[in-house]
C-alpha cells in the first residue's frame, strides 16, 4: 500500500474494467450548459464554470461524466453500452470555490438485470480492493425508502424525513413522526431504516421484519439474491448495508452504494442504479454506475519526502559522456538520478555522491 | 493514533465539562484529563478512549475530516455549518434557543431591509428566507448585543440561554427561530471500520440520557 499512487490506481482501475469488457469514454473538455440546467438535481452541486464560445452558444466545464454518457448513449439509441471513463471534473467545494477532481468510473446502460447489477458491485469491489485492504462497500435500496416514504403525503415532511435517515438522525425522526401522527408501523419502519446498519443477511432480516408493502417485499427478494452473489463471490464480508446512503429519489431508483477506506474520512466510491435519469430522456433503458474519487486517495497513498534516491554532484570540467554513462548504469540499478554542479539548498536526497572524473563515489 | 481507539473531540468550556461527566459515568473516562498539565490529547488505553479538547465551533470539522471519530456539538453549529456527519444523539444539556433580538423599543420597518448581525449567517437568511423578509446579514464574531445598541444593525440573530445579558444590554428577544442542545456526532467513515465501540456508545448515552 505505502508504494501506491493514486496513477497507478488510476491504471490498475481502467485496466480492470478494460476486463469487463467496458470501452473507455472519452469526453469533450467542454459540454453545453443546457444539460446541467436541466438535470442540476443529479448533480452534487449547482455551481457550473460556465463561459460563452464564439457562436454565443453557453458552454459548462464538465462538472459530472455520467449525464455526457447517458446523453450520448440515448442521442444514438445504443441498447446496450458498457463504458469506463477516467475524466477531470470542476465542482465547487464546501467553501465555495472551484476545484479540479479526478474521477474514474464505469457506466453500464442497458436494459438491467441482477446480472448486470451484480458486476457493477463486483467492479465496485475489485476497485476498492485495489485501494486497500481495509474496505468496505455499504449498500442501501432506493426503492424501499421511496415505498415506506410513499405512506407521508407532505413533500416537507417528506424531505425532513429523508435528511434524518441520511443523518442516522432518530431523535430529530422520532419527533417529526409523532409531530404529523405518522402510524405507529410506519414510524417504526421509518425507524429502523435511520438506524439500519450492519451485515447484509441480518438487515434484510430486520428490513422483512418492517416490509410495508408489496413492494418493498420485492426489493427484499433481490437484496436476499444480491446476498447470496456476494457470498458466492466471496465478497460477502467485505459488504455492509446502510440505508443512510440516500440518493436523489428523482434520479436512483434502485441499488445503491458508497465505498469507504479505512483511514480516509470520506466516501471513496459512489453509485447505484439511476434509470429515472434515463425515464427523463425518454429513454426505456435503465442504468447502474460508479464512480471512484481519486482525489480523496491522496491523504492514504505514499507520501513523497525525497526529490531523488541519488544526487550526482559533478564539476565544470566533468567529461559529459563519461558522467552520462555512470548515471544511466545508476538508473538501471533501480535508483532515481538527479544530477548538478552544486546541490541545490532545498533539495533532498537519499545519497549524494561525486563523479570524480571517471566513476561515482560517495561524498 | 492508535487505530482500534475512539478519538473523541469535546467541546471547551461549560458544556463539554458537562458532556465529560457522562462519559465518566458510563465508564468511558480518563483520569489523564484531570491531571494539571499542558497536555492536549488524553488517552486512556483500558476502555479505548482518546479525548481533546477543542474550539465548540471546531469539534464538527474534526469530526467531518476524520480526526476524531465522534464529537459533541450545539445544534447551533450543526445548522450553520450543515457538515457531512451522523447526528446519534440529543444530550439535551447545554439547551438554548437562537433567537431574534433586538433594543425593548424596536419597531420592525417593514418598507426597509432590515439589517440583522450575527455570527450564524445561514441560520439567519435561511429563518428570514422562509419568512419573505428582504435582510442586510452583518456577519460579526462576538459582542453580537452591541450591534443594535450602537445602530450597526437593527436586530440581531444569536443564542440566548437565560436572556440576562439581553435584558441588562436593554435587548429583548422576539421570536424564537430554533431550539438548540448539544448532539453527539460521528464520522461517517469511522461509524462503518469502528461501528461496534461507537455504537456501543451512543446506545449507552441515549439510555442514560433517556
Amino acid at each position: 500500500m505505502n508504494n501506491i499512487t493514486e496513477d497507478k490506481i488510476t491504471g490498475l482501475l481502467c485496466s480492470l474494467y478494460e476486463k469487463y469488457g467496458y470501452n473507455r469514454f472519452k469526453m469533450n473538455k467542454f459540454e453545453q450548459y443546457s444539460l446541467y440546467l436541466e438535470n442540476k438535481d443529479f448533480l452534487t452541486s449547482d455551481r457550473i464554470v460556465t463561459f460563452t464560445d464564439n457562436t454565443g452558444r453557453l458552454l459548462a466545464l464538465k462538472p459530472d461524466v455520467t449525464l455526457s454518457i447517458v446523453k450520448g448513449a440515448v442521442d444514438k439509441k445504443s441498447e446496450c453500452e458498457k463504458v469506463y471513463y477516467n475524466e477531470n471534473v470542476y465542482r465547487a467545494s464546501k467553501d465555495g470555490e472551484f476545484r479540479e477532481l479526478t474521477q474514474v468510473g464505469v457506466e453500464c446502460i442497458a436494459h438491467i438485470d441482477l446480472y448486470s447489477v451484480f458486476e457493477v458491485i463486483v467492479l465496485a469491489h475489485k476497485s476498492l480492493s485495489y485501494i486497500s485492504d481495509e474496505y468496505l462497500l455499504a449498500l442501501s435500496h432506493m426503492r424501499f425508502i421511496s415505498a415506506a416514504l410513499g405512506g407521508i403525503e407532505d413533500a416537507g415532511v417528506k424531505k425532513r424525513i429523508l435528511e434524518c435517515i441520511s443523518k442516522k438522525n432518530v431523535h430529530t425522526l422520532k419527533a417529526i413522526l409523532a409531530e404529523n401522527n405518522v402510524g405507529a408501523g410506519l414510524s417504526e419502519c421509518l425507524t429502523v431504516l435511520a438506524s439500519l446498519f450492519g451485515d447484509v443477511d441480518t438487515c434484510i432480516e430486520k428490513l422483512c421484519e418492517i416490509s410495508v408493502n408489496e413492494e418493498t417485499d420485492k426489493v427484499l427478494c433481490e437484496l436476499k439474491r444480491l446476498s447470496s452473489l456476494l457470498k458466492s463471490a466471496g465478497l460477502y464480508a467485505k459488504t455492509v448495508m446502510d440505508f443512510s446512503i440516500v440518493n436523489d429519489m428523482s434520479y436512483y431508483n434502485g441499488i445503491t452504494f458508497q465505498g469507504f477506506i479505512n483511514g480516509i474520512s470520506q466516501s471513496v466510491l459512489s453509485g447505484g442504479e439511476y434509470g429515472k435519469l434515463l425515464e427523463k430522456f425518454s429513454s426505456k433503458l435503465d442504468a447502474v454506475g460508479f464512480a471512484v474519487y481519486i482525489d480523496a486517495l491522496e491523504r492514504l497513498t505514499a507520501k513523497k519526502s525525497f526529490d531523488a534516491d541519488v544526487f550526482v554532484l559533478y564539476s565544470d570540467s566533468s567529461d559529459a559522456e563519461k558522467l552520462y554513462a555512470c548515471i544511466d548504469r545508476l538508473i538501471a540499478s533501480g535508483v532515481s538520478v538527479r544530477s548538478g554542479r552544486t546541490l541545490p539548498g532545498r533539495v533532498r536526497c537519499k545519497r549524494i555522491m561525486k563523479f570524480d572524473g571517471e566513476v561515482l563515489t560517495d561524498e | 493514533m492508535n487505530n482500534g481507539m475512539i478519538n473523541i473531540a469535546l467541546p471547551k468550556g461549560r458544556l463539554g465539562e458537562s458532556v465529560l461527566e457522562i462519559f465518566e459515568k458510563l465508564g468511558y473516562g480518563c483520569p489523564a484529563i484531570h491531571e494539571k498539565n499542558r497536555k492536549l490529547i488524553f488517552t486512556n488505553e483500558e476502555n479505548g478512549v482518546c479525548f481533546f479538547w477543542v474550539k465548540p465551533s471546531d469539534v464538527a470539522i474534526y469530526v467531518e475530516r476524520g480526526a476524531a471519530d465522534i464529537g459533541v456539538v450545539g445544534r447551533d453549529i450543526l445548522l450553520e455549518y450543515s457538515p457531512d456527519v451522523y447526528e446519534l444523539a440529543d444530550l439535551k444539556t447545554g439547551i438554548c434557543r437562537m433567537a431574534v433580538a433586538g433594543k425593548s423599543d424596536y419597531y420592525d420597518d417593514t418598507t426597509k431591509t432590515l439589517r440583522v448581525a450575527t455570527k450564524f449567517p445561514n441560520i439567519a437568511r435561511g429563518y428570514y428566507e422562509k419568512i419573505g423578509r428582504d435582510i442586510d446579514i452583518i456577519k460579526l464574531n462576538g459582542s453580537i448585543e452591541l450591534a443594535p445598541i450602537l445602530g450597526l444593525s437593527d436586530v440581531i440573530v444569536d443564542i440566548v440561554e437565560t436572556g440576562k445579558t439581553l435584558y441588562e444590554n436593554g435587548l429583548e428577544p422576539y421570536t424564537d427561530i430554533v431550539d438548540i442542545s448539544a448532539r453527539l456526532v460521528s464520522n461517517k467513515a469511522s461509524y462503518k471500520f469502528k461501528n461496534g465501540k461507537i455504537k456501543e456508545i451512543s446506545e449507552k448515552i441515549i439510555e442514560y440520557i433517556g
